[in-house]
């Protein structure tokens, strides 16, 4: 999949631009502060419907503006060209494809996917258990709608099962007023854990061998699953392992008016030849770790859709070694199209230096420059 | 409200805006679209609503809407009276009348368990089901509230109470849409429809 043309209006601090992009290796350069990030992640909000970082749409909007717009063109090799829109205005978000207005995010993610790198990844593997089911719902949402729809459905349930919970404790209803809270969240929540479960056994794999790849075998990524309802004997038993460990539960949910099991508060744990990620790796490990997580992401898209998600690197290479450099570009290099960020070119892996073309991005304007020796599009 | 309506204008628009479905933009274009009418239109439609909401109450059997003390199909001698179908609101009942294939009698509940807008299921016609049910001899419930979270949970808390009293309890089926086309089914759909498969 590649993005064929982009139009950008209002987006952060970027100039109004619309340019015809094509496949292959683009390095995005500019002097820090002018808008790289902006423009890679302006391309994630393309497929992702909504961007990592920005708590909220708004935030998207050029200071001052009243309104952003980003229209993208993408071809997809299994699916058929894409047109899709993202707007974001005081009245709220749209999302378009072909035109037609879509309600829910859950359809609008996966039709055209990206994958984006950067240095928070680093955090999010040492950071905290939410950081990392953002990285689940993320990964394993693009490339399953169904995931998508349960979680959305599974969130309501949490809602409103606190909600019936404060109401308790209060002694506004009865605690038996729960119970059909309960139900929900563990129907629903055990078809989430069930494909995060699949999910992670997968991805897990793929970063074990990639990170091995990367740090040329110096030690043994292992990825797990945390549930915090615990794993289910039988995999066919989320729901009820769920329900049961709610049940054992019950007395502290109500004295703390707040549901304390249930993929809300699932987690993944990283060790390195046994020894935890978040407590023992070093910087550089961690950076590998993530690195490994991400390219194991978009393994599992090619494997799931049958086509290289659109691979961002958004200022990844500074902080690699040459070979290592190599080494990201050469597997990053299966996408049909990678954007890299850098501040200065000579941290681009040389592989790619002669065979991309530039994108200079100054003070938020956007321009293609051809390179000597760019290859056409 | 903008200060470049004059007053009355700016009054009815804010009006409009409070009705569910409508913005700003469109109470606007309504408000103008009022002020435009003869006067005899908006004479009308303001007893329309004025009458409507005099005359128009909840029948006491059922709960729909009806313009008597019983409404007309809690009235109608042909309806099955073994059947009886449960819906959160008077709207899904009229969706269900329009098929014309339902015959037997519903009870409208007048909403959905919902602890975030702090309904619980005494605010709802429950208590009043359970008095029909006790006294009416009703052979199946059928439980049509909605497949949402709420509608669900609705629909768990029904039958746990009314299985207890021996009666056959059926719960709406969900999933694709009649003539639906499976390419065109988001994922879904199709997982919900495998879950409520039924055997043929
Ligand atoms: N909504 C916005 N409106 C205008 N400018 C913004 C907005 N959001 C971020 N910026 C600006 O974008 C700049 C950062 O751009 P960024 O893409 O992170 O730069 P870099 O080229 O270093 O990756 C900052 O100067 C920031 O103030
Ligand atoms: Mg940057
Ligand atoms: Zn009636």
């Amino acid at each position: 999949m590649y993005l064929k043309a982009i139009s950008i209006q209002n987006y952060r601090n970027l100039e109004p631009v619309s340019m015809a992009l094509g496949q292959g290796f683009w390095a995005v350069l500019g002097e820090n502060g002018q808008g790289k990030s902006n423009l890679l992640e302006a391309v994630s909000v393309l497929c992702m419907g909504r961007s990592r970082k920005a708590d909220r749409d708004r935030d998207l909007v050029r200071f001052g503006e009243s309104f952003m717009r980003l229209e993208g063109r993408f071809s997809r090799e299994q699916r058929g060209d894409l047109e899709s829109v993202v707007r974001v205005s005081e009245e709220g978000k749209e999302l378009l494809l072909f035109g037609s207005a879509v309600t829910r995010l859950a359809k609008f993610i996966g039709e055209a996917s990206c994958v984006l790198f950067n240095s928070n990844d680093v955090e999010m593997v040492l950071g905290e258990p939410s950081g990392h089911r953002l990285f689940l719902n993320e990964a394993l949402g693009q490339v399953n709608q169904a995931y998508l729809f349960d979680l959305g459905r599974c969130r309501r349930a949490l809602e409103q099962k606190n909600r019936a919970l404060k109401d308790v404790r209060k002694g506004y209803a009865p605690a038996s007023s729960i119970g059909i809270w309960d139900t929900q969240l563990s129907q629903h929540g055990g078809r989430v854990c069930a494909r995060r479960d699949a999910f992670l056994r997968r991805l897990g794999d793929e970063a074990a061998r990639l990170y091995t790849r990367l740090s040329g075998g110096a030690e043994e990524l292992e990825t797990r699953y945390a549930p915090s309802a615990g794993m289910p004997d039988d995999p066919q038993r989320w729901t009820e392992q769920i329900a049961e460990r709610i049940a054992e539960r019950k007395q502290d949910e109500i004295l703390r008016g707040i549901a304390l099991v249930g993929p809300q508060r699932d987690d993944f744990t990283m060790t390195l030849d046994g020894a935890d990620v978040r407590s023992f790796a070093s910087r550089g490990q961690a950076r590998t770790a993530a690195l490994a997580l991400r390219l194991a992401q978009c393994r599992i898209a090619f494997e799931d859709t049958g086509e290289w998600p659109i691979v961002l690197l958004d200022d990844v290479f500074a902080e690699l070694d040459v070979s290592r450099r190599q080494l990201v570009a050469e597997l990053a290099g299966e996408a049909q199209q990678v954007f890299a960020s850098s501040a200065s070119e000579s941290d681009l892996p040389s592989e790619m230096q002669p065979a991309a073309r530039v994108i200079r991005v100054c003070r938020g304007s956007i321009a293609i420059e051809e390179n000597a020796g760019a290859v056409q599009a | 409200m903008p200060s470049y309506f004059t007053r009355p204008l700016s009054k009815l628009v804010g009006e409009l805006e409070k009705l569910p479905g409508v913005g700003p933009k469109s109470a606007q274009r309504l408000a103008f679209h009022i002020l435009r009418l003869t006067a005899e239109e908006v004479e009308s439609l303001s007893q329309a609503i004025l009458e409507a909401k005099e005359h128009v109450r909840a029948c006491s059997i059922c709960y729909n809407y009806s313009d008597q003390d019983t409404c007309e199909i809690c009235r109608d001698a042909r309806r099955d009276r073994s059947l009886l179908c449960v819906v959160a609101d008077a709207r899904d009942l009229v969706a269900f009348e329009r098929t014309s294939e339902y015959k037997g009698l519903y009870h409208v509940l007048q909403g959905v368990i919902s602890p975030m807008d702090g309904v619980g299921p005494e605010m709802l016609r429950i208590r009043e089901l359970q008095k029909r049910i006790a006294e009416d001899g009703f052979q199946e419930i059928i439980v049509a509230t909605n497949p949402t979270i709420e509608g669900d949970a609705t629909a768990m808390y029904l039958a746990a109470i009314l299985k207890p009293l021996g009666l056959k309890v059926s719960r709406i089926a969900h999933g694709m849409p009649v003539g639906g086309d499976l390419d065109y089914a988001d994922q879904a759909t199709l997982v919900q429809s495998l879950e409520w498969r039924r055997e043929m």
